[in-house]
């Protein structure tokens, strides 16, 4: 398993897809904290009014909000709707589908006969690349804002780490979500899909109003872009970080042994 | 020793039988020429054998292990049907990854070793999915390779290569054959290039074994021979043997002798006409390799 972890990470640092995904992703972050400060810049929006655009009362209450925001209200306003999670089922869905298109997944399975080893493996490796995106991600929202004039109220060092790596949780477990569903169809398009969709936010909003309907509990708090969406820590405390823990360890669980059996089950 | 050794091999996709019941012995230093027809079974034999598919009956044991067994597994290099390799990363920094999946000692110099052995120059940035047909099949060749392995299961090495390639493939497998002691299994569709190097040949058809025969065995089979058909066949063959001294002859099961020495066939006739023994046909029968294998796979088309 070592060795193919070894392998696996050697790849992800090589490989274009990852770097791809990276660009797209600070690309992405950049133009939204563009926007974001150009929306929260009084004389921006005089200038608008002056050039004829109606300019309202709740848009100045927004842009005064956003001046007043700390670092890491900041932060997770741009990152907290689920943007990262489709970033990250993306990219690791490219990852892994690799080794089913360019047929290299016979080499793995001839040289390490264990699917749980691959598994496990990629598990790590899922952990890796949410890892990285969730602090290319964090650090880029943190920075941004001073290229563009905006002038945040700091947040101290230990808080926005702990931001970090109670977002990284989540990611980590959809990045799964993403291995699983490649490892059961074995190409990409279903995993990609499903990526856009749930990292969105669609699935539990689908699943919410049937709860609604049908006076179901509200399970859809549970899905991963429902925890990355709930309040953060550590702003929410204690019983929000229990939420994402179980959350994470039960949709890794869940996608890993989805993931395994489906591997299991299937010649290469 | 053998070094593969299967029994009543099967493997089952929905209702079709893949592999059915095969029993496949390949020794210590054959080069095995493993031959059928598209589909009869070939690659699907090789997964199993390299683990990567699961036999519905039967087993499979590679140096007297279980084709699982990691130990045994170690020994074996493998190529089966096109060569897996990440397009968007370079030939060496493939074979590097699978260096890094075997744990090699020295992956660097083993990667150089497998790449030179293979004639690919390692200095080639090109990422492997510009590699042209060959170079893939080269690149998955040196794959194989890696880690020094004493069996090399390859499915159609040759495929994709021009005819230089071909002849280097041919005294690269040789020369591991030789100077390494090697064991080589090796599917492929161009006869006549599997029969300049295989010491030993498995005939599949219909994911059965129909034959296995050494080169030996199959150069006797090959050669041009008398046939004749008569009803009194037992009593012909004896007055043959005893009037020509006759020691490699066969009767086969549908009527037939056949004789694989060089005897007069108008003499045979007359002989055969003395004794009054009525022949029904008498001829002299020319069969090159091609030929035989084609009968025994089941059809000249798709071979």
């Amino acid at each position: 398993m070592f060795n193919m972890l070894c392998m696996d990470l050697r790849r992800l640092f090589r490989s274009r897809s990852f770097y791809i995904i990276l660009g797209v992703t600070a690309a992405l972050i950049l133009l939204v904290v563009l926007l974001t400060s150009v929306v929260s810049d009084p004389e921006t929006l005089d200038d608008m009014r002056a050039s004829g655009a109606e300019i309202e009362e709740i848009d100045r209450r927004i842009s005064e909000e956003i001046r007043s925001m700390t670092q890491l209200d900041l932060t997770h306003e741009t990152l907290g709707s689920g943007f990262l999670l489709v970033m990250i089922g993306i990219g690791m869905t490219l990852f892994v589908n690799s080794d089913f298109s360019s047929g290299f997944v016979k080499n793995i399975c001839y040289a390490q006969p264990r699917r749980t080893g691959y598994v496990l493996s990629k598990t790590l490796t899922a952990g890796v690349y949410s890892g990285v995106i969730t602090t290319l991600g964090t650090v880029l929202v943190l920075l941004s804002p001073y290229l563009y004039g905006m002038h945040p109220l700091p947040t101290p060092v230990p808080d926005i780490l702990q931001y970090m790596f109670w977002m990284w949780l989540p990611h980590w477990a959809f990045a799964m979500m993403a291995l699983a569903l490649v490892l059961l169809v074995r190409n990409a398009t279903a995993s990609i899909i499903l990526s856009l969709v749930a990292g969105g936010g669609l699935t539990a909003v689908v699943l919410g109003t049937l709860g609604n309907l049908m006076h179901w509990p509200p399970v859809e708090r549970y899905l991963l872009a429902s925890v990355v969406k709930g309040l953060y820590v550590p702003k929410s405390g204690i019983e929000q970080a229990g939420v994402i823990l179980v959350c994470t360890v039960a949709w890794i669980a869940v996608y890993g042994i989805g993931g395994l059996l489906s591997i299991e089950k299937g010649d290469i | 020793m053998a070094v593969i050794q299967t029994a009543g091999l099967s493997k089952r996709y929905g209702d079709r039988w893949a592999v059915d019941r095969l029993d496949l012995q390949v020794e210590q230093g054959d080069i095995y020429g493993f031959i059928g027809r598209n589909g009869a079974g070939k690659s699907t034999t090789l997964k199993l054998l390299c683990g990567l598919a699961r036999p519905t009956q039967g087993e499979a044991l590679i140096f007297g292990k279980p084709v699982r067994d990691a130990v045994a597994r170690r020994r074996v290099g493998a190529l089966i049907e096109q060569p897996g390799l990440y397009p968007d990363l370079s030939g060496r920094e493939n074979l590097r990854l699978y260096a890094a999946l075997l744990g090699l000692d020295s992956p660097d110099r083993q990667v150089e070793e497998a790449m030179a052995a293979v004639g690919l120059s390692s200095g080639e940035k090109k990422p492997a999915g510009h590699y042209s047909m060959g170079m893939k099949q080269r690149l998955g060749v040196a794959l194989a390779l890696l880690g020094g392995p004493d069996l090399l299961l390859l499915d159609e090495p040759i495929n994709g290569l021009d005819p230089e390639g071909i002849r280097e493939m041919r005294e690269l497998l040789l020369g591991l054959n030789r100077e390494r002691g090697v064991t080589i299994v090796v599917s492929s569709h161009i006869l006549g290039e599997l029969s300049k190097i295989a010491t030993r040949y498995g005939i599949i058809r219909q994911g059965r074994m129909t034959e296995q025969l050494t080169a030996a065995e199959l150069e006797q089979k090959c050669t041009d021979y008398l046939y004749l058909r008569t009803g009194e066949r037992q009593k012909a063959a004896a007055l043959l043997e005893r009037t020509f001294g006759l020691k490699r002859w066969e009767a086969r099961p549908e009527g037939e002798i056949r004789i694989y020495e060089p005897v007069d066939a108008k003499a045979v006739g007359q002989t055969l006409a003395q004794a009054c023994i009525a022949v029904e046909e008498l001829g002299l029968h020319r069969q090159d390799l091609e030929g035989y294998f084609l009968e025994r796979m089941g059809g000249s088309d798709h071979v």
